[in-house]
């Protein structure tokens, strides 16, 4: 009952927590006290159990898709740096001209990247909400399209296309680390920042896979559309 | 002789999409094992995989000559396993990803294949689904620790947060799972 050892001694033990001289004394005391030592055993198998676990492979296809992102990023390779410093100091001088309120770089993406989509993309400038109205609506459009295009490739090539050239995955990422940030409408920043991340979710999915794959995945794809609640909570989102 | 880590994240810094891929066969095994212990879900863990090599190209610039390239990018995932599991936890309401199943059962890590697990024996299955039950600081600390063999101090480095954070958070790991697996009372 007055057992010197406690449970938590006998788990740093098993961890390796401890110094060799202090683990000899809790494995020589678990030697001749059946509760300790009991204990010892279970913690020891379970932490080799833990050690033994199996590492897990990602899909052989997972690096095709960092791939085609970093290049649909980067289509300046490799040339790329200097280019892109050209192009952010033009950009966002031509941002400066047309807007006089360049809105401030997202923390997740890098400042050049921003200054060549400044250059020929107009984002809404200070008023976050404006801004989330603005893509709510273009995603509403976006996720209707995505549930009726079934097999139809051609119906989901044209839909990554149009994506594509509204930036959508880009917008949801620049409106996502401004709701990170903490900049969110009152009482709907929370609600915003769910709707803007799931949204990312569906619109990665649809930009990194062929039109061929959309197709034959389109049930599994409203599957998680529905799951998500993307129609009503865009919705409700685009009237907050 | 192999190329540092150091060495390629000069080479990505400069574009260079070879130095990343290498840097990705290195790592995509321990990075992906780490998401998918922590957020037990196979197809998340992807995503996180994917997240983590896109931004360590766009802040390769950002990495400092000295600093190891594993703290980097585990720091770089823990934050968005993190972000995910807040994502889950405000869509389900709840800390674990892994809901219970029937009969009390819990599921394994969804869209594992069950038979993928069997091979690497029953008692890894039920371990694996255990762990997707615990509350997600538990199980980032439990992977790092178990699955990818991180000293403490590494640890706390890659989450940020105190080694005696770590170290309570392990037992706390650890002790659940032995209350939670009968093979192990």
């Amino acid at each position: 009952m007055n057992c010197p050892i406690d449970s938590d001694t006998i788990i740093a033990c098993c961890l390796g927590e401890l110094d060799d001289l202090r683990a000899g004394e809790v494995r020589r005391h678990a030697g001749s006290c059946e509760r300790c030592g009991r204990e010892l055993r279970a913690f020891a198998s379970l932490c080799g159990a833990l050690d033994a676990l199996p590492r897990v492979e990602p899909d052989g296809r997972l690096w095709g898709a960092i791939l085609a992102r970093v290049e649909r990023t980067w289509p300046l390779l490799p040339w790329r740096p200097a280019v892109a410093a050209a192009a952010a100091a033009i950009a966002v001088a031509l941002g400066y001209v047309f807007t006089r309120e360049a809105p401030r770089p997202p923390a997740g993406v890098a400042v050049e990247e921003m200054g060549s989509r400044f250059a020929h993309r107009r984002i809404d400038g200070g008023d976050l909400s404006a801004s989330l109205r603005t893509y709510l609506g273009d995603a509403r459009a976006f996720i209707d399209e995505a549930l009726a295009c079934g097999g139809d490739r051609d119906r989901w090539r044209a839909l990554k296309e149009r994506a594509a050239e509204r930036d959508m995955v880009y917008r949801a990422l620049w409106l996502r680390e401004r709701l990170i940030a903490g900049e969110g409408r009152r009482g709907g920043g929370e609600e915003d920042f769910a709707l803007v991340d799931d949204l990312l979710r569906i619109l990665r999915l649809v930009s990194d896979r062929p039109a061929e794959a959309l197709a034959a995945d389109r049930e599994a794809i409203g599957r998680e559309i529905e799951d998500m609640d993307l129609p009503r909570r865009l919705e409700r989102g685009a009237g907050w | 002789m192999e190329t540092g880590d150091e060495e390629l994240m000069g080479a990505v810094a400069a574009g260079d999409c070879g130095a990343l891929r290498a840097l990705y066969d290195r790592y995509r095994a321990r990075i992906m094992s780490y998401a998918f212990y922590a957020l037990g879900d196979r197809g998340r863990a992807e995503d996180i995989l994917q997240e983590t090599f896109i931004r360590v190209f766009r802040h390769a610039g950002r990495f400092r000559p000295g600093e190891r390239f594993s703290t980097w990018a585990y720091a770089i995932a823990a934050n968005l396993c993190r972000d995910e599991m807040r994502r889950l936890r405000r869509r389900r309401g709840i800390n674990a990803p892994v809901p219970p199943g029937p009969a009390g059962e819990r599921r394994a890590p969804a869209a594992e294949s069950p038979r993928r697990l069997a091979a690497a024996g029953e008692a890894a299955d039920r371990l694996a689904a255990e762990i997707a039950a615990l509350p997600g600081e538990q199980r980032e600390v439990l992977a790092l620790r178990f699955i990818e063999g991180m000293r403490y101090a590494e640890i706390a480095a890659a989450l940020r947060i105190p080694i005696g954070t770590v170290q309570s958070r392990l037992h706390a790991g650890v002790r659940a799972l032995r209350a939670r697996l009968t093979e192990f009372r």
